[in-house]
């Protein structure tokens, strides 16, 4: 697959300003991606400090992306502009679109919306006053327990589905003999799968996942990048990183984000093997500012 | 300044701070001591058991009557200001807020004056106004210890539950159901003080020797037994009073230790 690297010219955003100091090309990854969502001439806002400044951004069906960048960059931003996370902090804005699968997400209802997004935070955040189980299924629970039909799920086929996710995120061996203790009595790494297991249970079809592992020792985060393998048959996933090698092991593209904008996406191999940007070489190896 | 010197003023420090404790605390075990020594004298099962002037029954079930429709006036309302204040902000909210201050510094005579004015001139429910005089005094305390307790809820608890895809008002109830010790602590101290209270009840609900018949009607409380009695010429009725007094420091203590071990258990996980 090709990444095609749009030239300052052709570029929709090219009349965007760049950060002063930092040679801006607009790139992004190929027209040949097939995109589960698909960020557009997206620029966010907290108060009058602008975060993002515009740019396009496809996200690849049932791949792993990384996004990689220091911090302050607006990582956490882009991913919370992309399930309507955003708009919940006093004072943020944006302006641009977000698509799912070519609907607008910003047309629809955010609650919806939410529900078909998922997102896992950089911090577990299981809820203290519910069981393992109970935190499994939270999702379904807070939802209403509607089905699409209009009929409830049933108790029995609650804890069904309680089970089942918490064996995907590879946690039910663990806790099977305590899932009525509270959730927020597991280790920091099980809770971080417990919260991947509560995101599964509302079936969404993209995963955002903020630094899900920097409060995790190496063996837990070994355990989620081996789920994050397995769950991308089904599932879409970004993933925000500050750790060069999880990128370079878990994604198949890799995003570089500098100062609000999009400095280079690529395949991954291209990323970290023969990035197009001295900017994106030197933050991989180091060698930065 | 030499090491003798500084070991000899942390001395002073220190015994200046247990004196000025336990200055604190003879007048709390002298009235402690009185309430017993003189409760005691009267305290058997006529006094529990029987109507005024042998006893005060009445007292005892009212006190828990006006409270529990203190509490259906003041709980709904209370928390669900709390919530407004807490997680919905804005200017509207911040009002609010600022008028809990107020209305915590107001005079407990005064809400029982208030309460006369509204609800007994105009219905003569005299028990009801009881319960609205001291809903008056603990509104701003549920509403105040409802909005702390959702303040310190982490807010990556809301965030979690509307990632989810939750709507609004459940994302609430679970910041609501993580607060609940909390909230149930400040229910508990503030009932503990109005349960006390005698000035809202002297216009309102007042003194009846009879059993309770209802909340349009006279209903007596232990506050003002204590109140009556002690204004009593025979000493029966004195040492009655102070039978309730104790019964009153009894339950108001149950209180506060009951609050004490459930906030201990908050902590266990
Ligand atoms: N709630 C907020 N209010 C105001 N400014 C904010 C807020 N959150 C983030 N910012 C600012 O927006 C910019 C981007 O923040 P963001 O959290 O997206 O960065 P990030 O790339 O995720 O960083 P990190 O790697 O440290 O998590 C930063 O300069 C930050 O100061
Ligand atoms: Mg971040």
């Amino acid at each position: 697959m090709s990444i095609k690297v749009y030239t300052q010219e052709e570029n929709v955003n090219a009349e965007l300003h760049s950060p002063e100091g930092v040679m801006v090309t607009e790139v992004s990854a190929g027209d040949d991606i097939e995109a589960k969502m698909h960020v557009k001439n997206l620029k966010a806002w907290f108060r009058q400090k602008q975060v993002l400044n515009g740019f396009d951004f496809k996200v690849a069906t049932n791949k792993i992306t990384a996004i990689i960048g220091p911090s302050g960059c607006g990582k956490s931003t882009l991913i919370r502009c992309m399930n309507r996370m955003h708009e919940l902090t006093p004072g943020a804005r944006m302006e641009g679109g977000v698509f799912l699968d070519g609907i607008d997400i910003y047309k629809e209802d955010s609650v919806e919306m939410r529900s078909r997004i998922g997102m896992v935070f950089q911090t577990p955040n299981p809820f203290p006053t519910m069981s393992v189980v109970d935190n499994a299924i939270s999702g379904i629970k807070l939802r209403g327990r509607g089905k699409s039909d209009g009929k409830k799920i049933g108790k029995d086929e609650l804890m069904g589905i309680g089970e089942e996710v918490l064996n995907m995120a590879g946690l039910w061996d663990e806790v099977k003999d305590d899932i009525n203790k509270s959730g927020a009595a597991l280790s920091g790494g099980q809770q971080q799968r417990l919260c991947i297991a509560r995101a599964l249970a509302v079936e969404p079809e993209v995963l955002l996942m903020d630094e899900p592992c920097s409060a995790l020792d190496p063996a837990s985060t070994l355990k989620i990048e081996e789920l994050m393998q397995e769950l991308k048959k089904d599932y879409t996933i970004v993933v925000v990183t500050h750790n060069m090698q999880q990128a370079a092991r878990v994604s198949d593209y890799t995003a570089f984000l500098y100062m609000g904008e999009l400095i280079e996406y690529q395949k991954t191999s291209v990323i970290f093997e023969n990035p197009e940007k001295e900017l994106t070489e030197r933050y991989i190896t180091g060698r930065f500012g | 300044m030499n090491l003798r010197t500084r070991r000899a003023k942390d001395k002073v420090m220190k015994s200046l701070t247990l004196v000025a404790f336990l200055v604190a605390i003879v007048p709390l075990f002298y009235v402690i001591g009185t309430v017993i020594s003189k409760g005691l004298v009267a305290l058997n099962w006529q006094a529990l058991g029987e109507l005024p002037p042998l006893g005060f029954r009445n007292a005892i079930i009212g006190t828990f009557i006006i409270l529990a429709v203190t509490w259906l006036i003041a709980l709904p309302v209370g928390i669900m200001s709390g919530v407004y204040i807490a997680e919905y902000r804005g200017i509207f909210a911040r009002a609010m807020s600022f008028l809990a201050d107020v209305m915590s510094g107001v005079p407990s005579i005064i809400a029982g004056i208030v309460s006369y004015v509204v609800v007994v001139a105009t219905t003569r429910a005299f028990g009801l106004a009881g319960s609205v005089a001291l809903s008056i005094l603990m509104l701003p305390v549920v509403i105040r210890s409802t909005e702390e307790a959702l303040k310190s809820v982490p807010n990556s608890l809301r965030e979690a539950s509307t990632a989810l895809g939750a709507p609004k008002w459940r994302t609430t109830a679970i910041a609501l159901n993580t607060a609940k010790g909390s909230i149930a602590t400040g229910v508990l101290l503030s009932s503990a003080r109005v349960m006390g209270e005698t000035a809202p009840l002297i216009m309102t609900a007042g003194y009846s020797q009879w059993e309770f018949m209802g909340m349009d009607c006279r209903v007596n409380s232990l506050a003002y037994v204590v109140y009556e009695f002690l204004r009593y010429p025979d000493k029966e009725r004195i040492a009655l009073g102070w039978s309730a007094a104790l019964i009153l420091i009894i339950i108001i203590l149950a209180i506060n230790i009951g609050v004490r071990i459930l906030t201990r258990r908050k902590y266990e996980y």
